[in-house]
């Protein structure tokens, strides 16, 4: 008869599918968000080049694969950025967009834990946007040898850490937001503004610390990603804790 | 050994004691204590602002009380929430159900999280006898059909204890008959199946269902509890006694167990708990009355006329 007991380990996989699954349909509109955001750089990318080699002012002399390189690395970039940036409305949606809805109320009165509910977001949240990161990472590593950065050596692992540090910060402030309000519009608009308000106060203090102002692309982008992670991290294990104590969904 | 995070098992499915909670300065409910026995309904009844959804929202653990203890089939709530989960079924006053899914899907999700709890033969033949479209999404569905949507994913894994916070408001007098025969279908599946009646509690605004289905009612009132009495109980004792004055406008001396008192010209009605022919007595001997007769009452006019009294009593002074 113990074959027909469901084994604890088998039930929670089943109850963190059904949740993510959810989940990734509740992120649905950043997600198509996201693949505009990309798809817009990339097609950015793509004219920008052509008018380039085949425009009316088409320049013979310049080196094509350099400025492909370029743009496609640019491109990236961008959409990398706005990858960041959509990073908030994912942790704005995750609680207050629920809570709006009032499907909140819906999932905390199913038999799952608030644990359940958390690690599914985070997953399916965490995942969709690692994916649009490495992607846009990846094209970095791969166009590296080409492009003009190259004497900058540490510069693909900084741009990477720059667009992880700035998903947490996007993501952690709108999650530590959302778990105090039901609207995911103020989570994500605070999350941007308290965002932006930190990068531009160590962008305005590289540029004018002495010390600073020589340092090359990949140190600065380096001391924005730490910002970036001073702030989002603290935000998103706050954000959790108080959403795991308190008693409303 | 039993762990406290363990339900304990009770005949009383629903306990508050002296719950009070607070938002800011208001107190939205206040020093709430009753029971409600196992495999019993009662009716939740009281004006609107009175308190009913704040207290049911703490009954099933979606708000934390500012003091006092809620009791859901055996488990402490909030505290012993998780547990308490699969004993439970909530339907909220509007369906909370994900807009996009459609009623299968959602019942496929419901399915997926309760896992062999889950009563198939129970959903297929109540979704039958309620006559839903389960291919539609929640968005598109009426009123009506939603809310017997939440009662179908509420009663899925055949809970011992059934909340609902006024289901039925808004609806039309058919989408109201069918939501209240699949609630009395609800109740009787299980009796089939010498499973224990399930412990129903019901507010509602439309007190002609409530006097239908349940079996006692609750009044709340400004956060405080009213009375709480067996329907029927309530209806015997409670009655109004109409009389008319000999002279226009003389002082009326109310009898013991008044609950409320009105006049109009020579009419003189009093409404009183507890009634016995003595009351009828104290009017006759200590008024000027010509003609005095007993009328019984329905469970909307006693709420009317408790709520009247609550309303009509003074103010208490702050110490």
């Amino acid at each position: 008869m113990t074959d027909s007991i469901p084994s604890p380990i088998l039930a929670n996989v089943r109850i963190m599918r059904a949740l993510i699954a959810k989940d990734w349909r509740l992120f649905r509109l950043p997600i198509i968000g996201l693949l505009v955001a990309g798809v817009g750089c990339l097609l950015y990318t793509g004219a920008f080049f052509y008018f380039y080699n085949f425009g009316p002012n088409r320049r013979e002399h310049w080196d094509n694969s350099a400025i492909l390189v370029s743009v496609i690395q640019n491109a990236a970039h961008s959409a990398g950025f706005l990858t960041a940036l959509l990073a908030s409305t994912f942790g704005g949606v995750a609680i207050a967009g629920e809570r709006a809805e009032r499907t909140a109320d819906f999932t905390a009165l199913l038999p799952v834990t608030r644990r359940q509910v958390i690690m599914s977001k985070f997953v399916s949240a965490g995942s969709v946007l690692m994916v649009f990161t490495l992607f846009y990472a990846l094209i970095f590593i791969f166009t590296f040898n080409f492009s003009e950065h190259l004497f900058i050596r540490n510069y693909p692992v900084a741009i990477w850490e720059w667009q992880i540090g700035c998903v947490i910060s996007f993501f952690g402030v709108a999650w530590l937001v959302s778990a105090f309000t039901t609207s995911a519009a103020i989570s994500a608009c605070v999350s941007i503004a308290t965002t932006m308000g930190a990068l531009a106060w160590m962008s305005v203090y590289m540029e004018t610390d002495r010390a600073n102002r020589y340092v090359d692309v990949g140190h600065r982008d380096g001391n924005l990603a730490m910002v970036a992670f001073t702030v989002g991290l603290p935000c998103l294990v706050a954000g959790t804790i108080y959403y795991l104590r308190r008693t409303a969904p | 050994m039993s762990s406290s995070n363990e339900p304990k098992s009770a005949a009383t499915a629903i306990e508050f004691s002296h719950l009070s909670r607070r938002f800011g300065k208001s107190l939205v409910v206040d020093d709430l204590t009753f029971s409600i026995p196992a495999g019993t309904t009662c009716g939740f009844i009281g004006l609107n602002g009175a308190g009913k959804t704040t207290t049911i929202r703490m009954l099933v653990g979606l708000l934390a009380p500012s003091s006092g203890r809620t009791m859901l089939a055996g488990c402490e709530m909030p505290r012993q929430r998780d547990a308490a989960k699969r004993l439970i079924g909530y339907v909220p006053d509007r369906p909370t159900v994900y807009k996009w899914m459609t009623g299968s899907q959602a019942i496929a999700f419901c399915k997926s999280i309760y896992g062999s709890q889950w009563n198939d033969a129970l959903v297929a033949s109540v979704a039958k006898s309620l006559r839903l479209d389960l291919d539609k999404q929640v968005k598109h569905l009426s009123k009506g059909s939603a809310a017997k949507l939440s009662l179908l994913l509420a009663i899925g894994h055949d809970p011992r204890v059934l909340i609902l916070d006024e289901p039925t408001s808004g609806f039309d007098v058919l989408a109201r008959d069918e939501f209240l025969e699949g609630l009395l279908l609800v109740n009787t599946a299980g009796e089939a199946q010498d499973r224990p009646p399930r412990t129903v509690l019901f507010s509602s605004h439309a007190l002609g269902d409530v006097q239908r289905l349940a079996d006692s009612v609750a009044i709340l009132h400004k956060g405080k509890l009213v009375l709480h009495e067996p329907v029927e109980q309530l209806l015997s004792q409670t009655k109004r006694i109409r009389a008319v004055m000999n002279e226009s406008a003389p002082q009326t001396v109310a009898p013991p167990g008044t609950v409320h008192e009105s006049r109009l010209g020579k009419e003189w009605t009093v409404t009183v708990r507890s009634f016995s022919a003595d009351q009828v007595d104290f009017i006759r001997g200590k008024n000027s009355v010509a003609q005095v007769d007993v009328q019984d009452l329905t469970l909307d006019e006693v709420f009317r006329d408790y709520v009247r009294g609550e309303l009509d009593a003074p103010e208490p002074v702050p110490v």
